[in-house]
């Protein structure tokens, strides 16, 4: 069943009574079921006696970002509405999770990652298209729907926009007031907080952190204190999808891993990655320099994109994943 | 990136073609879905002229001009927002975005678009009417707050009767078109002291029986918003006429009592706001000292047990210990308290539109 992509994506009822809630998937998001037409959905419940103002403005700007952007590639809000103090969000329901869950434990196959970035640089291209600048680019925010495995980019609360005061700014210097579940993926032009600001080019950077992270199942600098991986960015240091190219991988003493780790090194010995992927995610989105990233516009057409183009009709991110229906 | 490669046609080329692609639109025959196409496309054009595009720098002088100056001979601006329902997704976005531009373009020290409002404010009156429309409310809020920046538009929408149609759209059942309502009707309340201190002024009885729904709403979110901005309208040194009147009114106080005892923390906390000026007002009338001295004990020891896990908040305690002595020492005949009293309303006043909103998350 697929959500009415084309001229109304017109608000379901704005009423609990409209919908039945089932298992909780995630910590504030239930699985439900709109029962005029037994569609499925996914229903999140915010509680805003536990949310500050600072906080309700934000959640205020998630929606109302969301509701203005329409999209393939963007997870769209059906209805809003309250139940005494409990906002409902009511979405499409994404049964496959997020790209960051898809990840775990040891990364993803390349041509899965393409599938999955590809989406969401359409995304980008139409968001940044509107001066909007997503400020929390990452797995999480990725959710895969089906029935053909297409991603939907989530987590607006993040995003600001540069269209401000009737005229398109170049670039802004506000720091998200609620950067810190984001910081590893941020960009080091937007944690250094510098004068010549940020632009839509820190998105780019954010999609390369991502990459990383889909390819090896883990989050980089996780290990690392804010300082710290903080400082790498801004020596230029990144991180990078790990195969057999990575020499240190072989110098590293396997006594001391666990069986899990263990078991993750030896995918990261056995597997080699295409060197557009490498070149993709290193050279271009992680680029020191935001200026010399290129555009979302501009990385759809990069060579790591064409094996999408040489597949089989048929084949999607489900296929591929081996979820398929 | 233009989406829709450069255009070729000049300012009044462009006005034109969207004029006769919006008069197809709303005739609604056969070409008008081609029509629909048309107008997105020569949108866009203009908003790419006015804002500039990739690499290219928006344009200036002439040809803003010329486009300004043919918008307003055309009226095309009140076509474009009464047909705005008709309008495609992503070309209503458009619409906003060319409006609040030209909105803002100033010739020295005049606005010739805020100007052209004036002698227009049916533009104003169909923006606002907007929110009836969930497919365009979004858009039309975004131009309505544009426009509530200027004092003499804001006054406009103000002083018109349909401004209280915004007591209904702040408590739609959707959230969002709900909270946006909310947003525009506090812009236009706060963003001009002076007019908006008048108009509550001159309107106080229509205007206080209205917002007394609003506090009294079963919508928590209308409910907490709506206090915190009686809260900051009544300590904002230019309604001080509006807020000696409301502090006057017993069944204002027994209203601030009541949720003073609300289920919600956030409410009681916004409550606690406007109940202090109550209390800390010098000059109390007779009806509001009785109920004050009558709940005097009681009073006292709600107050002493209030949120009392707030312990960071330095203001909120100081306050809240001000408050129970001032209690404490209330007397049937009061005349010699005015001077302490007016210390504590200056300092509220001072810092009412920050620090006391920021509540830690509870």
């Amino acid at each position: 069943m697929d959500y009415p992509s084309s001229m109304s994506i017109n608000l379901l009822q704005c009423s609990p009574d409209a919908y039945q809630l089932f298992e909780k998937i995630d910590d504030k998001v239930y699985r439900g079921k709109y029962l005029s037409t037994g569609q499925f959905l996914a229903i999140k419940t915010i509680n805003l006696e536990e949310t500050n103002d600072t906080q309700l403005d934000n959640v205020k700007k998630d929606i109302y970002l969301t509701r203005s952007l329409r999209h393939e590639n963007i997870l769209p809000y059906l209805s809003c509405f309250l139940q005494f103090e409990h906002l409902w969000i009511v979405s499409p329901y994404c049964q496959y999770g997020s790209a960051s869950e898809l990840s775990k434990p040891s990364g993803l196959s390349e041509l899965a990652i393409s599938f999955i970035v590809r989406d969401t640089l359409s995304a980008l291209e139409y968001i940044h298209n509107q001066g909007i600048i997503h400020r929390a680019i990452r797995g999480q925010h990725l959710l895969v729907y089906g029935p053909h495995g297409r991603c939907l980019l989530t987590g607006f609360q993040y995003a600001t926009s540069l269209m401000h005061d009737g005229k398109l700014l170049q670039s802004i210097h506000t720091y998200p007031n609620n950067a810190k579940p984001n910081l590893n993926w941020l960009a080091p032009e937007l944690l250094e907080q510098n004068l010549l600001g940020y632009t839509t080019t820190s998105d780019i950077y954010s999609l390369g952190i991502t990459c990383c992270e889909l390819a090896n199942g883990c989050v980089p600098f996780a290990d690392l204190q804010p300082t710290e991986m903080l400082l790498d960015k801004l020596t230029g240091n990144f991180p990078r999808p790990i195969d057999s190219n990575c020499a240190e991988l072989f110098e590293l003493p396997t006594d001391d891993l666990s069986e899990e780790e263990r078991v993750r090194y030896e995918v990261y010995r056995n597997r080699c990655f295409s060197n557009h992927f490498h070149s993709f995610t290193v050279e271009l989105c992680l680029h020191h320099d935001p200026g010399k990233r290129p555009a979302a516009v501009q990385l759809l057409s990069h060579k790591f994109f064409k094996q999408l183009k040489k597949l089989d009709t048929g084949i999607n991110l489900l296929t591929v994943l081996d979820k398929g229906s | 990136m233009p989406l829709f490669g450069k255009s070729h046609k000049n300012p009044f080329e462009l006005i034109k073609s969207v004029q006769e692609a919006l008069i197809a639109v709303e005739k609604g025959d056969k070409k008008a879905e081609k029509a629909t196409e048309d107008l997105s496309k020569n949108l866009v054009s203009i908003k790419n002229l006015l804002y500039g595009s990739g690499d290219n720098e928006p344009q200036i002088d002439i040809a803003v001009a010329q486009l300004a100056q043919e918008l307003y001979n055309s009226n095309l601006l009140l076509m474009l927002i009464n047909n705005l329902s008709r309008i495609e997704f992503e070309a209503k976005k458009d619409v906003a975005q060319i409006f609040n531009n030209i909105l803002r373009r100033q010739i020295g020290t005049r606005c010739p678009t805020v100007e052209y409002i004036c002698t227009k404010p049916e533009i104003l009156y169909t923006l606002m009417k907007g929110y009836e429309k969930h497919d365009i409310a979004l858009n039309s809020g975004s131009m309505l707050r544009e426009c509530a920046r200027y004092e003499a538009l804001a006054k406009i929408m103000l002083y018109s009767p349909d401004f209280y149609n915004f007591f209904l759209y702040v408590e739609v059942s959707t959230f969002d078109i709900a909270s946006d309502a909310f947003s525009t009707f506090k812009e236009l309340l706060t963003r001009h002291k002076i007019l908006s201190s008048e108009f509550l002024e001159a309107n106080y009885d229509n205007f206080f029986s209205e917002y007394q729904n609003l506090l009294n709403s079963g919508n928590y979110v209308t409910k907490r918003q709506s206090l915190k901005l009686l809260g900051e309208l009544l300590l904002d040194r230019h309604n001080f006429t509006v807020m000696t009147k409301y502090i006057s009114n017993q069944d204002n106080l027994k209203l601030m009592m009541t949720l003073l005892k609300d289920r919600s923390r956030n409410i009681q906390f916004e409550a606690f706001h406007v109940f202090k000026v109550f209390v800390a007002n010098p000059n109390k009338p007779k009806p509001i000292l009785d109920i004050l001295l009558r709940n005097k004990e009681k009073l006292v020891d709600f107050l002493t047990k209030f949120q009392t896990d707030r312990a960071d908040d330095e203001q909120f305690n100081d306050e809240k210990a001000y408050l129970i002595k001032q209690i404490r020492e209330l007397k049937p005949s009061e005349d010699t308290r005015a001077s302490s009293s007016n210390q504590l309303s200056s300092q509220q006043s001072s810092s009412s539109s920050s620090s006391h909103h920021q509540h830690p998350s509870a």
